[in-house]
């Protein structure tokens, strides 16, 4: 699964200053970027509303929930990896926080705790049998997506809880110096995940995966700890976003996070990131994300109803990959 | 005079960055076991791939049973008579013998205005095929997958047939081969011969070009060199032939003082491949570790290395025992493994080469996991110089650079964790000649200069034989004899390998059957 | 003289008239069947059987005097040549499976229709008797291995080779299953209950047909689930707004399969991982849904239109088109030229070019094929109640996946057979169905769902780890 960059001059992580600008303009992460550009400036012509700091806040809130998914999903689909049972880890760590705070009666910041710690497992499992039995990503999370979300379900009954104390909201609805709370952890995730990716020997581990998982191993790379650890933090991720979606949302229901998934997958595609592995960035993620955001957005300020706009993601996702497959073979051809 | 029932003329054939052939003419007769010897990149692989039409030629001609042919896809070679084998068998693990042979023209039966495959004929004539093997105790119903090397071999063999091929192409077919299957494999192909069918036998063990072929013609650099019978020369001049300089001058290897056992092993054992291995390697002692493919040898490496970690026995370096369960473990002991398969387990070809070399020792060039790249950029820069690495510098993508600069890139990356114990698998390989006395140069320094206990596993009997203070040979996972360099000849050390028991004073070997 | 490896002609396989023999005879049993009374009543299990009244005896199996006798012994005969003629490589095998089905079927008619049922208590399965359900089974491991090339077995039929694969391990769970539950809670196999439990799965398992082709090329598609709701509003407003019920009927086969082709297009020539492929579809497909029908259902259409609701001979048609569907799958897979592709490009695509077969073509087909086969599925499912939801059920891509991969389909391509996701759709229903039956709640299905697939992934990867390398 690995994507041979054929072009002479292209290493996976550059250091010098000056090509190092001009690949970045000519990447896919810069032609998204100068698009993203020019999508800003048409949307807030056409709509005032659009660049007011309550919208721009608001769409932050959306994005904070796919936003941490698609920091470890980044990692994952670099080392050719896939997660797919990211939403159902997102609702059962959603359906755990009501469980044991509603019906086994742990203080909220306990029941917390048990969640995250859950999700952990959940992601840790899936990253255990990957290695150990070397089940195929797509299959193992296929699997737990049923089963996570099976346990959600089943531990739910798909009864909702309502009924949190007020300053639980405010981790989904609060702000921090102005800026709403989960952006600012968005934020802070970004930049440790963006600093790990390309400036450290965990991040050069992952391209290497990527590239050759072999080869990474007989140069003596721990693949297995690596894999399992990437596994584990996108579980992680999955449930500080089921904490937050309910803190946002104030109920808890069953069947959160359905599809979130797709979006995670699509913005780190959408960014550059190849879906065979060994490239990618999480800078492009963001761009990623915040494009995907601002389509919702354009479309909702239009008066395009929501669920138009998964039609369009969808499509965005396929486009996105066709793209990228022919910049692949266009370099390949230098 | 027999008209040939293959003709090559004059065919070049270019990729991008090497030219794999060079003006070669080349013909085989019907009825005719034609060697075809070479090192690896000396472009055999794409002389039978253009003939078997998987690639066209850049310019020249193929001409089959008397007439120029142009394949625009390996099919159309296949349906007019020229079938090839190539080492990874092209077989489906979950379907049928009957089905594998003959998947894509397989014998149909009407009904009305349907058409099916008809099952019945299909196996008929599948155990009809492999009769004329004479491979009688086959179940043609059976999963392909669940049949060992030799026998899916056989299956491939039937498959040939299946397309009344008359030329027919086998490219290092006795690999992965045990030695009964060895003995099977040969009887198959004079069988072949017998009924007339052209045959490219491709090798590189010079002992099969003397049992089997009527006539050799040896490769060196996608040039033709020479055809000979094979009853009118001798190993020497094969030898000679390939390298193109006599082999006194290869092997450089330096006076060494010997000191302490740094790496033991002691009763290894991991499935078939290591039963029950044992040997010691000293400081400044380089042991060549010889045996035909099969025998064992990268995989008792790989346990040692920790790749695939012992079922039993004991590692022990400098004296300690040590349990080693990954790789990264064998780093740390001191442990360099410079593997068999350079482009898959040797490099990452889509890094840079700075990225290569720092690759086992991302550790010492980094702070608290921090990457320092004035450091990699320094490192990469030291080794580009001290091993005259050709290219333009650490950001070149290794993928680009040829064979024997590849391997000098995994070379310096292995030197660069400073280890005491090299493990050397096939060292040059797919090397230039130039780049292949460089690495042996560079050897014979580690062992004498710095110290390093070099084992190293070898396919080359003259690289064997020149490099090593001590010989071991290994045959069906096991080590069988040991030589040290001044009792040492090919002859003994090719018996070993061949037979177990050690040389017999008359000159021949035993040769006997392994169980599967 | 050409030098040639071979120097024989083909060998044809013989066909002697004795082969039509069986078949003859199942013929002859089903016409007179068909002359019998009994045969026209609707109900299964009916008590009142008149023509059988006469020769009643005391106890519950009323042995009958008169020429009934000869029905079980002309389908126990049936049954007995069909798998002698399996075991024997000179009959064609197809017709030896039909012949052995046949055998059964006409048997267990005879068993419903000919004992007697005393009150209401009595069971199928007590009706039927251990012996007929041993019978049952036995017969369809046997036609299931008609299809199947044998792992590592002499040439001799052997019992053990049956129960070696993944299909007969479902069979067995199956009726391992009806036993334990059924023990344990009598009503689980009340006839209603048992046909309720095939029936209920059985457009999953008509989807899970062109499923298995998809996964066994190497591919997955997991926006089937948005398509058959999609196709099923489709039929549903074709029918509303006029159109005659069978356009209504066979237009969403051909949209379906139109759709696969875009699929299949985007996968095999434009090289987009399936995977991606097809979550991209999955929401453009339930948008596209979401826009068009504003939420609103389909209701009102006209009442030839419910398929689904038919019942020839007593059996529901959801049922029957599940079980002569997924018959003549395994028939073409096995013995066409195409279906043997599928499993050569999923086994090893490299070998399947050099065969002459254009991995591209096949994966394009498949697709369609696929898409075709959820516009079956869709109009059965389409027509199974009075209105049409604007939604699919949730998670139906996963039932679908989930009763392919349970089946035996491998994920890594190359391996299964629909016979198998059949099976495995039943048994997944069963296990919903006995869940409640058992006070468990029907909300951890999904979970079960799951681990099914946990479970069989990881005995197929221990499998192919176990084998020569």
């Amino acid at each position: 699964m690995a994507a041979i960059n054929e072009s002479t001059q292209q290493p996976v992580q550059q250091r010098n200053l000056s090509k190092r600008l001009q690949d970045m303009i000519l990447s896919q992460e810069g032609i998204l970027f100068i698009i993203l550009v020019i999508t800003i400036i048409i949307l807030s012509n056409s709509n005032a509303n659009f660049l007011t700091s309550q919208n721009l806040f608001n769409q932050g809130r959306l994005l904070a929930e796919v936003g941490l998914i698609a920091l470890p999903m980044t990692f994952i689909i670099i080392t050719g990896g896939i997660d797919l049972s990211v939403g159902s880890i997102l609702g059962l760590s959603a359906i755990l926080v009501g469980y044991t705070w509603n019906n086994l009666g742990l203080p909220l910041e306990a029941a917390i705790v048990v969640a995250l710690l859950v999700s952990c497992v959940a992601g840790f499992l899936n990253g255990l049998i990957i290695v150990r039995v070397n089940v195929p990503p797509l299959i193992m999370t296929l699997a737990t997506l049923a089963f996570y979300r099976g346990l959600a379900q089943g531990i739910s009954e798909a009864r909702s809880v309502t009924g949190y104390p007020e300053w639980f909201f405010g981790l989904g609805q609060g702000t921090i110096l102005g800026i709403p709370t989960q952006l600012v952890i968005l934020g802070i995730a970004i930049i440790i995940s963006g600093i790990v990716l390309a400036r450290t020997t965990f991040g050069r581990t992952l391209y290497a995966i990527g590239n050759n998982m072999v080869g990474a191993r007989y140069s003596g790379l721990p693949v297995e700890r690596v894999t399992l650890a990437i596994y584990t933090f996108s579980g992680l991720m999955a449930g500080i976003s089921g904490v937050i979606f309910v803190s946002r949302f104030t109920t808890t229901r069953s069947d959160m996070g359905s599809g979130l998934e797709l979006d995670a997958i699509a913005a780190v595609v959408l960014g550059g990131t190849s879906i065979f592995g060994g490239k990618g960035s999480i800078i492009g993620t963001v761009i990623g994300l915040v494009m995907i955001q601002l389509l919702r957005n354009g479309m909702a300020i239009n008066n395009i109803t929501s669920d138009a706009t998964i039609v369009v993601i969808g499509s965005v996702l396929i486009f996105a990959i066709l793209v990228n497959n022919l910049i692949q073979r266009l370099r390949t051809a230098e | 005079m027999t008209v040939p029932i293959l003709q090559v003329k004059d065919i070049h054939k270019r990729f991008p960055g090497v030219q794999a052939l060079r003006g070669v003419n080349f013909e085989v007769l019907p009825g005719e076991i034609h060697a075809l010897l070479g090192e690896n990149g000396a472009g055999k692989s794409t002389l039978i791939k253009t003939i078997a039409g998987v690639h066209a030629p850049d310019t020249g001609q193929v001409v089959f049973d008397g007439k120029p042919v142009n394949f625009s896809n390996p099919r159309e070679a296949q349906q007019l008579g020229i079938a090839t084998i190539y080492q990874e068998l092209s077989l489906y693990p979950e379907l049928t013998v009957a089905e594998n042979i003959f998947m894509g023209h397989a014998p149909r039966r009407r009904f009305g205005p349907f058409q099916f495959l008809d099952w019945d004929a299909m196996e008929a004539r599948a155990l009809q095929l492999l009769a004329e093997l004479e491979i009688y105790d086959m179940d043609v119903r059976r999963r392909v997958g669940t049949f060992n090397v030799g026998n899916r071999q056989r299956v491939e063999i039937a498959k040939a047939l299946s397309f009344n091929a008359r030329l027919l192409i086998m490219d290092e077919p006795t690999a992965a081969l045990t030695e009964a299957d060895v003995e099977n494999l040969f009887r198959i192909v004079r069988l072949l011969r017998e009924r007339g069918v052209g045959i490219i036998y491709i090798t590189h063990k010079l002992v099969e070009v003397f049992e089997l072929a009527d006539r050799v013609t040896v490769f060196r650099d996608g040039q033709y060199i020479d055809t000979k019978n094979v009853s009118e020369t001798n190993e020497q001049e094969l030898i000679s032939m390939m390298v193109g300089r006599t082999i006194e001058n290869l092997f450089p290897k330096k006076e060494s003082e010997i000191k302490d056992v740094v790496l033991e092993v002691r009763n290894l054992v991991h499935g078939s491949n290591t039963r029950d291995v044992s040997f010691k390697v000293r400081a400044g002692e380089i042991v060549g570790l010889a045996g035909l493919v099969g025998s064992g040898r990268s995989e008792t490496a790989q346990v040692i290395f920790g790749v695939t970690p012992p079922e039993s026995g004991e590692i022990l370096v400098g004296g300690k025992s040590v349990k080693i369960n990954h790789p990264s473990e064998a780093v740390k002991h001191g442990i360099a493994y410079v593997p068999e398969d350079r482009g898959l387990q040797g490099l990452v070809k889509a890094m840079n080469i700075g990225e290569n070399i720092s690759m086992a020792v991302l550790g010492e060039i980094s702070n608290a996991s921090f990457i320092d790249y004035r450091k990699e950029d320094q490192l990469a820069r030291r080794t580009i110089d001290q091993f005259a690495i050709r290219a333009y510098g650490p950001e070149q993508v290794v993928n680009k650079l040829s064979g024997g600069n590849q391997q000098k890139v995994v070379v310096g990356k292995w030197l660069a964790s400073a280890p005491r114990i090299l493990i050397m698998d096939e060292p040059t390989r797919g090397v230039d000649v130039g780049a292949k006395s460089e690495i042996h140069r560079l050897m014979s320094e580690l062992a004498s200069d710095r110290g390093l206990a070099i084992l190293m596993i070898s396919s080359e009997l003259p690289e064997i034989l020149g490099m090593s203070d001590r010989i071991l040979v290994m045959r069906s996972g096991q080590i069988v004899a040991e030589f040290t360099r001044e009792e040492a000849t090919q002859e003994k050390i090719g018996a070993a390998m061949m037979s177990a028991g050690s040389y017999a004073a008359n000159g021949t070997g035993q040769k006997e059957s392994v169980a599967q | 003289m050409t030098a040639s490896m071979t120097s024989a002609k083909p060998v044809s396989a013989r066909f002697s008239p004795i082969v039509l023999l069986p078949l003859l005879l199942a013929l002859a049993v089903f016409i007179a069947f068909q002359f019998l009374p009994f045969v026209n009543q609707p109900e299964l299990g009916a008590t009142t059987i008149p023509v059988l009244t006469e020769s009643r005896s005391n106890n519950e199996v009323g042995v009958p005097t008169n020429g009934l006798i000869l029905i079980p012994i002309a389908s126990g005969v049936l049954l007995l040549l069909g798998i002698w003629n399996l075991s024997n490589v000179q009959m064609i095998r197809a017709t030896s499976a039909i012949t052995v089905l046949v055998g059964v079927l006409v048997l267990e008619y005879f068993v419903i229709f000919a004992m007697d049922y005393s009150g209401e208590q009595s069971t199928y399965l007590g009706s039927m008797g251990i012996g007929f359900w041993a019978l049952l089974i036995l017969a369809f491991l046997m036609i299931v291995q008609v299809f199947l090339p044998r792992a590592a077995a002499d040439r001799e039929f052997q019992l053990r080779s049956l129960i070696s694969n993944q299909e007969s391990a479902i069979a067995i769970a199956l009726v391992v299953l009806i036993l334990v539950i059924g023990t344990s809670n009598p009503r689980f196999v009340s006839t209603n209950n048992i046909l309720d439990v095939l029936q209920g799965n059985a457009y999953i398992a008509v989807a899970a047909i062109g499923m298995s082709m998809v996964i066994i090329t190497g591919n997955i598609d997991i926006s089937v689930g948005s398509l058959i709701g999609l196709l099923a509003i489709i039929s549903g407003r074709l029918v509303v707004s006029g159109a005659p019920v069978w356009v209504a009927w066979l237009a969403p086969l051909f949209i379906g399969a139109a759709i696969g082709a875009l699929i299949g297009v985007l996968v095999a020539y434009l090289r987009v991982p399936a995977i991606v492929v097809t979550l991209g579809m999955f929401s453009i497909l339930k948008g596209v849904l979401i826009i068009w029908t504003n939420g609103q259902r389909v209701t009102d259409m006209p009442p030839d239109f419910y398929l689904a609701q038919m019942r020839p001979l007593g059996i529901s048609m959801p049922i029957w088109f599940m079980i002569i569907l997924t018959i003549l799958a395994a028939i073409w897979m096995r013995y066409s030229g195409l279906g043997r592709a599928l499993y050569a490009v999923g086994g090893n695509a490299e070998a399947a070019r050099l065969s002459g077969i254009s991995q591209q073509r096949v994966v394009l087909q498949v697709f369609m094929i696929n898409g075709f086969f959820a516009g079956i599925a869709s109009v059965l499912y389409a027509t199974q109640l009075n209105i049409i939801q604007a939604t699919p059920p949730p998670a139906l891509e996963l039932a679908i996946i989930t009763s392919a991969v349970v089946g035996g389909v491998s994920i890594l391509g190359g391996k299964g057979t629909v016979i198998g996701a059949m099976l495995a759709a039943i048994l997944l229903n069963a296990i919903r169905s006995g869940m409640i039956f058992i006070n468990v709640s029907p909300f951890w299905i999904q979970a079960v769902q799951g681990i099914l697939i946990l479970v069989t992934v990881l005995i197929d990867l221990l499998r192919r780890r176990r084998q020569a390398v």
